[in-house]
């Protein structure tokens, strides 16, 4: 049986079985008022289909079509269809983002710390001569480092918040836009992802922690 | 508990203080006299380490302060006040912050704090004045403030540079008088002073300097590293979420794949 074929493979996640008269109505349903097109045929002119459902590793463009190849080889399959030519090129469209998305974090990530680094310098040499008294009170190192380190993560938590409000307001209004005018995409764009709002926050917060630390590290004392 | 050894100190090959031998006993209230320029501020400097003596010893309490580590001078510093001839006070906080920063360091409980700053606060006849800011405040009602700065955390040691030099007859006695019954609790207290005044109008005009520094820029820098933190993140964001995006669609694109039979 072709069903347990699909089942056995490993890359095979959920096998559907659609019987063309099951297809003919799901047609006839999608089609509403026009199904009349359909009454002119006598036979039943779609045919029985698997729809194979396949995991994400197994989606590479050389896999794919040599599994299809494979498939069209067995006894009782007509035709295998996929979006070849859209998967395989939203397939390097994904890999050259995914490439531009990593220089890109590490270039931000590093301005970031810069940015606070920067930030706390400068506050620190404008409160050079306050923090000289704080020494000469007998104020330890910690006491002395602690509200620049408590500012810089403060400044960072901030532009992370400020980012992700950015951000959702951009992605909300994108998504809308692109699903107003492509409304089957309503599935495929998948809902903001909730971990951002702490991501975000908490990568400010941690950049500009290491950032201020890099600052006021070298205090001598 | 403050003992120098041939103690000098040199500025520029200068010598500021030379082969100074002396000793200070526990409880002992000493002056310390002579013009300007004698060296007066900078030996009380090395007796808080905020300079090193070149040649000679030192020791204040236990402490051989030459010799000492970078780590263990503040815990040095707690145990001595010290009245600063250019008083050292912070102008974007209040006379009462300023006061309540020596106990703060120690990490006291800020009801103690409050306590014992408005108490030494009265003592110096400032507390009507305590939540002022220290440049709308006199010369003098500048000196008594770093005057109960220096004596609010009770030090052993009370090192007063020039204490009455701002201040008219009446207001140096009673500051005398004050420096008196701390020194009766059991402080031992170093007095620097020459006979003829002078110093109050550099002091003043120090004050006035210090005064202009404007911290309102500080937001501004604040604010300007948030909004490229902001950026920075939202244009990241934007790729992650994009390739999020992207990798999902090609996950849910597998669903259509379709054999026809
Ligand atoms: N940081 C410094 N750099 C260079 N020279 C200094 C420094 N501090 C003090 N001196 C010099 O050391 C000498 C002693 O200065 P010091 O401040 O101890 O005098 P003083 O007795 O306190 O005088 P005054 O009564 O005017 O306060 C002076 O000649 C001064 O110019
Ligand atoms: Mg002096």
């Amino acid at each position: 049986m072709l069903k347990d074929y699909f089942r056995n493979d490993p890359d095979v996640i959920e096998v559907k079985y659609m019987p063309k008269e099951l297809a003919l109505k799901d047609l006839q349903e999608s089609l509403g008022p026009m199904n009349s097109v359909l009454a002119g045929f006598t036979d039943n002119p779609l045919p029985s289909s698997f729809e194979l459902k396949l995991k994400g590793e197994a989606l590479d463009p050389a896999r794919i079509s040599q599994k299809t190849f494979r498939l069209k080889g067995l006894a009782g399959v007509d035709d295998v269809q996929y979006g070849e030519k859209w998967l395989a090129s939203l397939f390097t469209m994904t890999r050259g983002v995914k490439i531009v998305t990593g220089i890109l974090s590490v270039v931000i990530f590093i301005a970031i710390a810069f940015v606070t680094y920067s930030t706390i310098k400068i506050l620190f040499y404008r409160r050079i001569e306050e923090i000289e008294t704080l020494k000469l009170l007998g104020a330890t190192r910690g006491f002395i480092r602690l509200p620049f380190l408590l500012e810089g993560t403060f400044v960072g938590t901030a532009g992370g918040v400020m980012g992700l409000i950015g951000l959702s307001v951009i992605y909300s209004f994108t998504t809308s836009r692109i699903i107003e005018f492509l409304p089957s995409l309503r599935g495929m764009l998948i809902f903001f992802p909730s971990s951002t709002y702490l991501a975000a926050p908490l990568v400010g917060a941690v950049l500009s922690l290491a950032g201020s630390f890099l600052a006021i590290g070298k205090i001598k004392y | 508990m403050i003992q120098f050894t041939e103690v000098s100190k040199y500025y520029d090959n200068q010598a500021a203080l030379k082969d100074a031998t002396f000793s200070v006993g526990r409880g002992e209230l000493i002056y310390v006299t002579g013009p300007s320029g004698a060296g007066k501020t900078t030996l009380l400097k090395l007796i808080y380490r905020a300079e090193k003596p070149d040649v000679g010893k030192i020791r204040v309490a236990d402490w051989d302060v030459g010799d000492l580590k970078q780590r263990t001078i503040p815990y040095l510093r707690r145990n001595i006040g010290v009245i600063f001839q250019d008083f050292r006070l912070l102008f974007n906080r209040t006379v009462f912050d300023n006061v309540a920063l020596a106990l703060r360091i120690h990490s006291m409980h800020p009801a103690e704090i409050k306590e014992r700053c408005l108490e030494v606060l009265k003592d110096v006849g400032l507390k009507h004045k305590a939540y002022d800011f220290p440049k709308h405040l006199s010369g003098g009602e500048q000196q008594r403030v770093v005057i109960a700065r220096a004596m609010v955390s009770r030090p052993t040691i009370l090192l007063a540079d020039e204490p009455t030099g701002n201040l008219d007859a009446d207001t140096a006695i009673i500051i005398t008088k004050l420096f008196k019954e701390i020194n009766a609790r059991g402080a031992t207290i170093i007095i620097a002073t020459h006979s003829q005044g002078g110093h109050g109008m550099r002091a003043f005009m120090y004050c006035l300097k210090t005064a202009a520094k404007n911290l309102w820029h500080e937001k501004w820098i604040n604010l300007l590293t948030v909004l490229s933190i902001a950026v920075g993140l939202l244009i990241l964001g934007t790729f992650v979420l994009l390739t999020m995006n992207m990798e999902s669609s090609i996950s849910r694109w597998s669903s259509g794949f379709g054999l026809a039979i």
